[in-house]
């Protein structure tokens, strides 16, 4: 059980950074200016945007020093599935 | 051949957009049945659980297995000693299987044999002689977890055509992966945005586009190895047995089993089973998922126990153990007697299909994967159907076949369980009422489709009777078995409560959609023809891209 | 009738036969055949093993390439030269 509950905080930290980066997302926001008719702020600069992406990536390296093989599948199938559903949330919500 | 060549150079993205939509079309409706049922796979275990309400009692690790094997090796003829395989049913019984091998009406290598079920008092409730692949057939504990599997692995067709059209279709889904990521020129921008009509909802391409872009990776995993399994199941590996051992089936999987061929069958004392079981639940910290023993009495005699991977692993593990005097010999690779890329890769290709290898938790996330897929599937056709209606009345045939298949199915294994249920509470044979109410759920399924006139009045009629059916459902189970949640939560039976709760979950799901369904019908009256212009619009943007 | 003949056009295209039939059989005498040319390793398995596992990634990579490729003469004659090559081999291994 210990190398699900080591995989947990990746899969939080992974919908935290998939979260940011659909309410920075410009054509995200474009449209819920659209639909609300109200000015937002400006988003992240794209190349943040970029780096956080890749951010996503980062928690393989301490499961793959810890050997946690079966946790990178894990985060790798759970990364997918927040990726969707997040981005199935209205833009009116994020 | 004929020289017709195509006129004019082809544009890549039109070709790859003509390949993604083909492969989708073809096969799509067919592929879908594979992902719905595959998703049920996953849990394929807690299905047989639920089904039978019981809870797995581990009773390798707490019955006296030695003691009720050597009775039965006592009684039993023996030939059917070259190999005894144990196991826990999802009825709480060890099942012994004394078998010997041969080549079955089929003409393939299979078991064959005396099967005892002995019960937690070590009373024998049930005796079958056969080969394997039959008495497995016919056992009612499974009847309806084996039902729904078989539909995904090979559709009921016979072997080896249902394999090798799942191991097509699997080659179709990764030819609409790939070249669906292939095309996608603009993948990060796309990923987190789906635009909505001009009626609130969204956006069929884009809601295609979403979720496909995200599950691509796993999309090609899945299909890949599931390809593979069809494939080398259908014609891969006699394939090589003609190539490496001249048509020699058995020494080719004696190779891969990693076993001598002909083994010394001279009388020895074999040590005790339950010394070595327990050893081996020590060793790996769970109890074994089966056991088999070889040559049992004699001087060849040894045990392997095979484990669900362990913490952190995402491979099978298998002990192996010297029976003569229950010494732990190694941790046998999965092919062949050392280890090897070949034996690494074959453990791992069904833990990583099946989402076997971390309880649980690796099951949710493979059930969410298999939900997305079955939404790029539902998707990809609705779209195809809505684009042909809107050009051409005579497409609308495609709109009420996407309809029956998509809410169809679901429908009709809901039907398998029920019919599970009554034949079992009516003493009736499982394996043979299983199968048949799915057929004639189907045969309603279509009749209601070709005789309701309203493609969404069909729609909102299948919705419901799903919606009913899954409600239905975990009261029918608990009216049959008298087994309820509050024994559930006092025996910590997750398998049993995670079924009904997604059931009662799809229920609602189902009833939520039928009611925006007829929320959507009364404001969209009046916009039918903006919401055509708006997805016309985005086609032609899609193209251009 | 015409409608038929309209269904059937894709028979008329070389690429369908390049794409299709060609790379399947090409994939498959390059499963069969790897058995002979592929290392078997120390547990004496890889060659049995990674041809199997291989077959669909085999398909899939002559596939793409056979029906994005715009030098259709290169890719009949890539296949043309996997096949004999690998046919070569199953025939060393069953009489030679």
């Amino acid at each position: 059980m210990n190398h699900l509950i080591a995989t947990l905080p990746y899969i939080l930290f992974s919908l935290v950074i998939i979260g940011v980066l659909a309410y920075s997302d410009p054509r995200r926001r474009q449209l819920h200016q659209k639909v609300s008719g109200k000015t937002t702020r400006a988003g992240l600069p794209l190349a943040a945007r970029k780096a956080l992406a890749w951010s996503l990536a980062l928690p393989f390296i301490p499961m793959a020093l810890t050997g946690n093989v079966a946790g990178m599948l894990m985060y790798a199938g759970a990364l997918t599935v927040i990726g969707w559903l997040v981005t199935e949330i209205p833009a009116s919500v994020i | 051949m004929s020289n017709v060549t195509e006129s004019q150079p082809r544009s890549k993205a039109k070709a790859l957009l003509n390949l993604h939509s083909w492969s989708g079309i073809a096969l799509g409706m067919l592929l879908y049945a594979v992902i719905f049922t595959g998703t049920v796979a996953v849990v394929s275990d807690e299905v047989g659980e639920w089904s039978n309400s019981n809870q797995h009692q581990q009773l390798l690790a707490t019955q006296n297995v030695d003691e009720v094997l050597s009775q039965l090796a006592a009684q039993t003829n023996s030939d059917y000693l070259e190999e005894i395989s144990a196991y826990e049913d999802h009825r709480q019984n060890l099942v012994f299987f004394f078998h010997t091998h041969r080549q079955n009406p089929d003409g393939v290598m299979d078991e064959y044999g005396v099967q005892y079920k002995v019960n937690a008092n070590g009373n024998i409730v049930q005796q079958q002689e056969g080969f394997g692949s039959d008495i497995y057939a016919q056992d009612d504990s499974y009847a309806l977890s084996r039902f729904l599997v078989s539909i995904h692995t090979e559709l009921h067709l016979p072997a080896p055509w249902g394999l090798i059209l799942t191991g097509m279709l699997g080659l179709a889904m990764l030819i609409a992966a790939v070249s669906g990521f292939m095309m996608h020129r603009h993948l990060f921008t796309d990923l987190f945005t789906i635009r909505k009509q001009r009626d609130g909802k969204s956006l069929k391409r884009d809601s295609h586009t979403v979720a496909g872009t995200w599950s691509i990776p796993f999309a090609i995993l899945l299909a890949f190895t599931g390809s593979f399994f069809s494939f080398a199941t259908a014609f891969g590996l006699p394939a090589m047995a003609i190539v490496a051992f001249g048509g020699d089936q058995e020494a080719m999987m004696h190779t891969l089993v990693g076993e001598q061929q002909h083994k010394s069958k001279a009388p020895q004392p074999s040590a005790s089973v339950n010394t070595m079981l327990s050893d081996a639940v020590s060793r790996q910290s769970a109890v074994p998922t089966f056991i088999a023993i070889s040559h049992w009495g004699t001087e060849s005699a040894s045990m392997m126990a095979f484990f669900m991977p362990s913490d952190g692993e995402v491979g099978f593990a298998q002990l192996v153990y010297n029976a003569t005097n229950g010494d732990f010999v190694e941790f046998k690779p999965q092919v062949g007697t050392v280890p090897s890329t070949g034996s690494v890769i074959m453990s791992l290709i069904y833990p990583v299909h099946f989402g076997t290898f971390a309880g649980f938790m690796s099951k949710i996330i493979w059930i969410s994967l298999g939900v997305a897929s079955c939404y790029v599937t539902v998707t990809g056709l609705q779209l195809y159907a809505f684009r042909n209606e809107k050009q051409a009345s005579g497409w609308r045939w495609f709109s009420r076949l996407c309809v029956w298949g998509f809410c169809g199915l679901p429908l009709c294994s809901l039907s398998s369980a029920l019919a599970f249920f009554v034949s079992g509470a009516l003493v009736a044979n499982q394996s043979v009422w299983t199968p048949l109410a799915f057929v004639l759920a189907a045969a309603m399924v279509s009749i209601l489709a070709l005789t309701v006139k309203s493609i969404v009045r069909l729609q909102n009629l299948l919705l419901a009777s799903n919606g009913l059916l899954c409600l239905l459902l975990p009261v029918i189970r608990y009216l049959t078995s008298e087994f309820g949640w509050l024994q559930a939560i006092e025996q910590g039976n997750v398998s049993l409560m995670f079924i009904d709760a997604v059931l009662l979950l799809c229920s609602g799901w189902c009833f939520h959609r039928i009611y925006v369904s007829s929320e959507a019908k009364q404001s969209n009256t009046n916009d039918a023809d903006a919401i055509v212009h708006d997805e016309s619009l985005n086609d032609t943007a899609g193209v251009a891209k | 009738m015409k409608e038929h003949y309209r269904v059937l056009r894709f028979l008329n295209y070389p690429r369908f036969w390049l794409s299709g039939p060609a790379t399947l059989i090409v994939s498959l005498v390059v499963m069969l055949a790897m058995v002979a040319w592929f290392p078997p390793g120390a547990g004496n398995v890889n060659n049995i093993i990674m041809p199997l596992v291989m077959f669909p990634l085999i398909w899939a990579v002559l596939f793409f390439y056979t029906y994005l490729t715009r030098h259709m003469h290169q890719a009949w004659w890539i296949l043309g030269g996997l096949l004999i090559l690998n046919s070569a081999v199953l025939a060393w291994q069953f009489w030679g």
